[in-house]
């Protein structure tokens, strides 16, 4: 059994201007240990998933439709409370702004404390005992122990905001951009941190980043979204290397390759689109230079290139090497 | 302007021994027990210089002083020691003409659109303002014609559309456009850019980078490019500069941040950045983080975390000095490591563009 899958997932908003189709149809998976990246630019659903999966949307925002199943159970059929119990120590988050999410006012141990204490039976004296436990494994000196959050630094604060996550031992925990204001050197830090839990508790991963290099090294799988949809979905490796929608090679192009040859990255003409009223057919196809006629008319399939590695084009398979 | 052009430096900017101390101001009980003021130095002894049509990218982690080294240069922020020069002159100096011209001729871009604009002006005031500020004459007609242009030039087209519209209806990128037309509507020989991009999507920030690539192609304008994204920085610049705790570390082609850098804190940067390779290399990554700027530890600054450190770096500091063409870095084993540069590293440096031992 998968430890998470998500099929046929549509969340929608009900704004003013109309329902925003933010997610619209998206399935993936996840095994045990296994790390899934989400990418994609701003606005293309990619933290409305990962807070879909958790239960966790804004009040505008509701499920559509689809089945959120984790250990086999529909985690979008539970209610609020039933929820409760399973969030935290199955499933659990980093967002990306750490230094707002701590509470300034209680010390940062306390805080992580208060997160154990609220979801298992334990002792204060135990809860503490768990705490130090969790601050060692996130590499923070224990002297930092009774410190406030404003004693910290940025990075020693999201190294406090994944100890809180990782607290009850989740089987999956979600990474909202978890590195994105931080530096090179911190934010390699933090990504290895991440790397060495996954790996040592065998729990899974959804990475959402706006950044494909960091997928590389860090996911076995990526998620390429466009407009809420999945664009191209595959082990790294192979989208990476083989990329099939016209929109990840793009996106490819607008990301220097340090490694590569120099070469000024490009644009993608347009705009992201309008997800009220999305375009008809495949919603990549106003922005896309080798749209044919059919993809201004008839929304593409998930199209097979090799195996694990799907496209939503339909030319996907022509774009492929290995066709 | 033409005296000015008479006496043209191959420099545009010479930055020598530059330095930006700030007090950190004290409780009243420091004050009473007599404690020692407590000084950060953001930027201690910088020395750089830029050519004209140069783009030169001042790379490090938050707390490294690029920020304030471009702040100094156009004298937003007093310098505590060393010297800027633009165009050969002191950027201090008193001289309203001077500084008129000035303000004309170097610009700031920052980084967060979103904050960088009036909210309450419409975006032909915006970016008219420096044409209406800067002392000469323009008429109505001509005004509005060369924020036109300007916009267009930053790719708001059709720029009607967008003059008379608020900072709240654009999208980010298309803020951070308008923020460049605003910069480039003077024809600025010299532009420090901090961090323009950093907010952007890939596909909007491919385009900024682009425009400004564009600009210095067509009217070579100089860049100082600020940035904590090395890959942007070999990207897009001549030569990159590596600041740690406000000292260069080492400056030279772009390919340094591509591999061939000498100094271990820019070998420590290069291995931390994340690659689309599948398998990443085993690479040590440095433990902790930046020490506080206001107790520097003895010897060499970046000593405490090095992997390298032997004796002689926590007594002498060392100073940067050219290791070969072109390249220089602030380590007393520099040799040994350009001499170690392995086969494995990438691109050795030759056919530099501009070799020179000078900085």
């Amino acid at each position: 059994m998968k430890l998470l899958e998500v099929r046929n997932l549509k969340t929608y908003f009900d704004t003013r201007e109309g329902v925003v189709r933010a997610v619209d149809d998206v399935s993936f998976s996840l095994e045990k240990g296994e790390a899934i990246g989400l990418v994609g630019e701003s606005g293309c659903g990619k933290t409305t998933t990962a807070l879909s999966v958790l239960q966790l949307l804004p009040k505008e925002g509701r499920i559509a439709g689809g089945e959120i199943l984790l250990n086999g159970e529909d985690f979008a059929a539970k209610s609020e409370e039933e929820l409760r119990k399973h969030r935290w120590r199955d499933v659990s988050i980093v967002f990306q702004g750490a230094m707002n999410a701590l509470n300034p006012v209680m010390k940062v141990s306390r805080q992580i404390a208060e997160a154990l204490l609220l979801h298992e039976e334990l002792t204060e004296e135990e809860a503490r005992r768990r705490v130090l436990a969790l601050f060692d494994l996130v590499e923070i000196s224990s002297s930092l122990v009774d410190c406030y959050p404003h004693e910290f630094s940025g990075g020693m604060r999201q190294r406090a905001m994944i100890a809180m996550a990782l607290a009850c031992g989740p089987k999956l925990i979600v990474g909202d951009e978890p590195t994105t204001a931080l530096d090179v050197m911190v934010q390699a830090q933090i990504l290895a941190l991440l790397g060495k839990l996954r790996r040592e508790f065998g729990m899974a991963m959804i990475l959402i980043t706006h950044d494909l290099s960091i997928v590389g090294a860090n996911c076995d799988q990526v998620a390429v979204m466009y407009g809420g949809k999945i664009a191209e979905i595959g082990p790294v490796g192979k989208v990476l290397r083989n990329p099939c929608h016209p929109y990840t090679q793009r996106l490819l192009k607008a990301f220097p390759d340090i490694r590569g040859e120099r070469e000024m990255v490009q644009s993608i003409p347009g705009f992201p689109p309008n997800l009220v009223t999305p375009p008809p057919g495949c919603r990549f196809s106003p922005r896309c230079d080798a749209a044919g006629e059919i993809c201004f008319s008839r929304e593409p399939a998930m199209r097979c290139v090799e195996p694990g590695h799907e496209a939503a084009c339909h030319f996907a398979e022509e774009r492929s090497w290995n066709r | 302007m033409e005296q000015v052009r008479e006496g043209m430096t191959e420099h545009i900017v010479d930055v020598r021994d530059l330095k930006v101390h700030f007090e950190i101001r004290r409780s009243f009980l420091d004050t009473l027990l007599g404690r020692n003021k407590a000084t950060v130095k953001a930027v201690d002894g910088v020395t750089f210089s830029l050519r004209r049509g140069e783009i030169l990218s001042l790379v490090g982690e938050s707390g490294s002083g690029k920020t304030t080294t471009g702040r100094a240069i156009l004298n937003l922020v007093a310098k505590s020691g060393g010297e800027a020069l633009f165009d050969g002159v002191s950027v201090s100096n008193r001289d309203r003409e001077w500084n008129r011209m000035f303000r004309r001729k170097a610009q700031m871009i920052f980084q967060d659109p979103y904050q960088s604009l009036n909210p309450k002006d419409m975006i032909v005031d915006i970016v008219s303002e420096p044409l209406r500020i800067d002392g000469d004459r323009h008429d109505q007609e001509e005004l509005l014609a060369r924020t036109v242009e300007a916009l267009e030039f930053a790719g708001l087209k059709p720029a009607e559309t967008y003059l008379y519209k608020y900072p709240n209806e654009l999208s980010g990128g298309q803020r951070q456009r308008v923020a460049i037309a605003a910069a480039f509507i003077l024809s600025p020989d010299f532009i420090v850019a901090d961090e323009p991009v950093s907010m952007l999507d890939a596909s909007v920030r491919a385009d900024i980078l682009n425009l400004m690539v564009k600009m210095r192609e067509t009217k070579n304008t100089s860049y100082l490019f600020i940035t904590h994204d090395l890959s942007l920085a070999w990207l897009i610049s001549d030569r990159v500069a590596i600041m740690y705790l406000g000292k260069i570390m080492e400056i030279g082609s772009h390919r340094i941040v591509a591999g061939s850098c000498v100094h271990p804190y820019s070998r420590a940067l290069v291995d931390a950045l994340p690659t689309m390779e599948e398998k990443p290399r085993d690479r040590a990554l440095l433990k902790g983080e930046t020490p506080s700027p206001v107790k520097l530890p003895p010897g060499c600054r970046f000593s405490p975390r090095c992997s390298h450190v032997r004796p002689q770096c926590t007594r002498e500091e060392p100073e940067l000095r050219c290791v070969e063409e072109g390249h220089w870095a602030a380590c007393h084993f520099a040799e040994e490591f350009l001499s170690k540069r392995g086969a494995g590293d990438p691109v050795p440096l030759q056919g530099e563009e501009n070799p020179s031992c000078a900085q």
